[in-house]
């Protein structure tokens, strides 16, 4: 089984990414509401990816991926980003930071699920 | 994930997130036009980008467009590329509002067409706003900041821009380093940004592991504050963490010259700080603390000056000064008060919103019209009322307000009008929610009560008693019977009172009075059971005196239940023993052959409660026991009385309620 931490603010976004991740074959997602929730929910199980959104209160997308590639736990867990094509320069800095992947809001379920396959490879 | 399943979570979603867009414009729009508080402003540009970016998820291009422009606008604003001018918030509203009724359209599934036609309207107004707007004024800073590159490259363009502007307004930046529980740091953590926030802005915040501790995590958090260092260094000291100050301006701090507006010539100079509200309340109850304690020693020093035989005219000073001390404290209580009060037209905007959504969905036509937004009443009342307001509108839109066809068939105009009106009377706030509907069948409400075995009663009031509310009364009563009795019981929980005035084919009005504030309050003492009760004079009918002998016979008579049953002027009154319902069983003490009673209205009828001994009425602050102790049924607070006593205030209604909700239990339990 393969484990999936979907972080996004928006409920109606994240069930459907979470939807749309876990009709993939043995693939379970945890969801965390913002960057907090994620830094909450990392120590509880061992992820094989982590997709998160940028634009979150609290702590943003970028703070995330820079404390999971700074921690010697977390820091070969792929992440994909996924963000509105508005961002360009937050995107950058994701890609800056370490982030693996990008995948632009609003996207086709398939395109979302081929990025994740590729990452988890299966 | 199913289509429809996705497409009603959409519609919650979207309905929330303009639900707090109308909230925090409402929010900026008490801020000076040049000065939007910027943490405010982000959550505004943040839920239109969630609302556009849900919406894409959703398939729902129109609202997705529409919401995409709004954002474009809002993120120049926030950004500091557009600069609001006095009519921008007003136009969001605007936007917003019509957000809304997309959203209301789409989930009541209205023509495609039609909602592209409304997002157009929105890119409009949008376009409007844009030119109604001024272009962002130059800065530039000549500030040195000794920020990490590691924190400043996991900055958001958003963040780096606040970064700007405070470097530019030259407040000290400060770079905090304080580590929590891995476990349970969320809270600890929340709760310093909260802090933060209030003191000034959290520009960015970094995790990092804890390091040789793994069951830590740490935090970097940047943030800008002009509270002196030593109250930085004081909060964060506390949670084991320490603060550097990393901004350096190469000039001594001038204060710029305050802006004014363009029209606003030598305005005042209106400054303000956020204050929260315990700490006001701390404030009062300390004020009146040391109001009893001057009391206290004024009195002593009173006794001792008669004793020593001090000259009348030095002992007449003695008391001017003493009581020119408490005229200080009661003046300083009364403006800290005051702090307290906000205006009532907060809730104006969720009924405005209320009301024409709902009359749109049942296909009324209604006029809503408001007056007294700026009556002030406690921030408490404010929250507490308008889920009541909300429960009499949409009531009165749907109960009462009649289709446009029947209102022509009864030769009225077509549009109702539903007025929601605040006025001051006296001490009071008057609440009246009026519409020029139906009216309320009165003999319906009266047969509903008598199927509930309740009194009959010429009385509509009895719509506010628990229990006509049910199922098999609301059909008859066209539904208005629902939920009445709990509008009616966070009235009485204010203290407030609640009638109505109904006329078949003519409309109904119902008029709230509540106190201005919970805090500062007329009551009146009793004794009963050795303890000290308040009950708010509003309240209060009258006080009697009635035969000891003829109320114990009237005791015994009849079950506690519901009251026994006394005579009063000719009427049978209800009449409870103070003592049982605070739950003592000591007998009354009735010594001198008369029973002391004081008679409080309670929806439509005066109830009489025995005490052991009238005090006498008292200006009381009310402090809160739900702080310290599990919220007592029947219990609005304490009250602080001279000689180290305390009162407690009494929500008779609720006692009543409680007293006869026990009752039953322990029937149902004993049979």
């Amino acid at each position: 089984m393969k484990k999936v931490l979907v972080v996004e603010d928006s409920a109606t976004t994240r069930a459907m990414i979470i939807s749309i991740v876990e009709t993939l074959p043995a693939v379970e997602c945890t969801d965390a509401e913002d960057g907090l929730a994620a830094l909450k929910a990392l120590p509880n199980d061992r992820f094989d990816a982590i997709l998160t959104d940028i634009n979150m209160p609290g702590l943003t997308g970028l703070e995330l991926i820079s404390f999971v590639r700074s921690h010697p736990s977390y820091r070969e867990i792929p992440i994909i980003v996924i963000s509105t094509e508005k961002a360009q320069t937050d995107k950058d800095r994701g890609f800056a930071l370490g982030a693996s992947d990008y995948v632009t809001k609003p996207f086709a379920p398939m395109d979302l699920q081929r990025v994740v396959r590729q990452h988890l490879g299966i | 994930m199913d289509e429809r399943d996705l497409l009603r979570q959409f519609v919650d979603e979207a309905e929330d997130l303009v639900e707090s867009l109308h909230s925090d414009l409402l929010i900026l729009s008490r801020d000076p036009v040049g000065g939007l508080r910027p943490d405010v402003l982000n959550r505004v540009f943040r839920s239109a980008h969630s609302l556009k970016g849900v919406a894409g998820m959703a398939g729902v291009p129109s609202v997705q467009r529409a919401a995409h422009k709004f954002e474009d606008l809002l993120d120049d604003v926030r950004m500091g590329r557009v600069r609001p001018g006095p009519t921008t918030l007003d136009g969001c509203g605007r936007v917003a509002d019509e957000l809304g009724r997309m959203i209301a359209a789409v989930a009541d599934g209205a023509d495609a067409a039609a909602i592209e036609r409304d997002a157009d309207a929105v890119e409009s107004l949008v376009a409007e706003l844009r030119s109604g707007a001024a272009g962002a004024p130059e800065a530039a800073t000549e500030a040195v900041i000794d920020l990490d590159e590691k924190i400043r490259r996991t900055f958001t363009e958003y963040e780096e821009h606040r970064l700007q502007e405070n470097l530019n307004a030259r407040r000290p930046v400060y770079e905090l380093r304080v580590a929590f529980d891995l476990m349970s740091f969320d809270v600890g953590f929340r709760g310093l940004l909260e802090r933060l926030g209030a003191a000034g802005e959290v520009i960015g915040t970094l995790p990092a592991a804890g390091g040789d501790d793994p069951s830590r995590i740490g935090f970097r958090i940047i943030a800008a504050t002009n509270e002196p260092q030593e109250s930085i260094d004081s909060l964060i000291g506390t949670l084991g963490g320490t603060a550097s100050l990393i901004s350096h301006y190469p000039e001594p701090i001038v204060e710029p010259p305050p802006e004014f507006p363009a029209d606003g010539a030598g305005a005042s100079t209106a400054v303000s700080v956020r204050v929260d509200m315990g700490a006001v309340d701390d404030l009062v109850y300390l004020s009146r603390g040391l109001a009893l304690d001057v009391a206290g020693l004024a009195a002593s020093a009173e006794e001792l000056a008669v004793q020593v035989g001090m000259p009348s005219r030095e002992l007449f000073d003695l008391k001017q000064r003493a009581r020119s001390i408490e005229r200080g404290f009661s003046d300083l209580e009364e403006r800290l008060v005051e702090m307290r009060l906000v205006p009532i037209g907060q809730v104006y905007g969720r009924a405005r919103r209320l009301v024409g959504r709902l009359a749109a969905e049942l296909g009324r036509e209604v006029d809503f019209v408001t007056s007294g937004e700026d009556v002030r009443l406690d921030k408490a009342i404010v929250d507490r009322i308008s889920e009541p307001i909300a429960h009499l509108l949409r009531n009165a839109v749907d109960h009462g307000i009649e289709s446009p066809d029947v209102r022509r068939a009864a030769e009225k105009s077509a549009t109702g009008r539903i007025e929601l009106i605040a006025e001051p009377r006296g001490n009071r706030v008057a609440l009246i929610v009026r519409d020029d509907g139906a009216g309320i069948d009165v003999g319906a409400v009266r047969r509903a009560a008598n199927a509930q075995g309740l009194a009959a009663d010429e009385s509509i009031e009895a719509i506010f008693a628990p229990g006509v509310s049910t199922a098999g009364a609301v059909t008859e009563v066209s539904g208005r019977g629902v939920g009445l009795d709990a509008v009616a019981a966070v009235v009485a929980a204010l203290g407030g009172t609640i009638a109505v005035e109904t006329e078949r084919g003519k409309g109904t009005t119902f008029v709230i009075l509540l106190p201005t504030t919970l805090v500062m309050l007329s009551v009146f003492l009793v004794e009963a059971a050795g303890g000290l009760y308040a009950i708010d004079v509003n309240q209060i009918g009258e006080l009697a005196s009635l035969d000891a002998t003829y109320v114990e016979r009237a005791v015994q008579a009849t079950p506690a239940d519901c009251g026994h049953v006394v005579e009063w002027r000719g009427e049978s009154v209800r009449l409870y023993r103070l003592a049982e319902l605070v739950g003592s069983d000591a007998p009354s003490k009735s010594s001198s052959g008369v029973v002391q009673c004081v008679t409080v209205r309670i929806w439509d009828r005066d109830v009489a409660l025995s005490v052991d001994r009238l005090v006498g009425e008292r200006e009381a602050i009310v402090k809160t026991v739900g702080r310290y102790m599990p919220v007592l049924k029947g219990v609005n607070g304490a009250i602080d009385i001279e000689g180290g006593r305390i009162a407690l205030l009494l929500d008779i209604p609720g006692l009543i309620a409680e007293h006869r909700r026990l009752w039953t239990a322990a029937g149902a339990g004993g049979s």
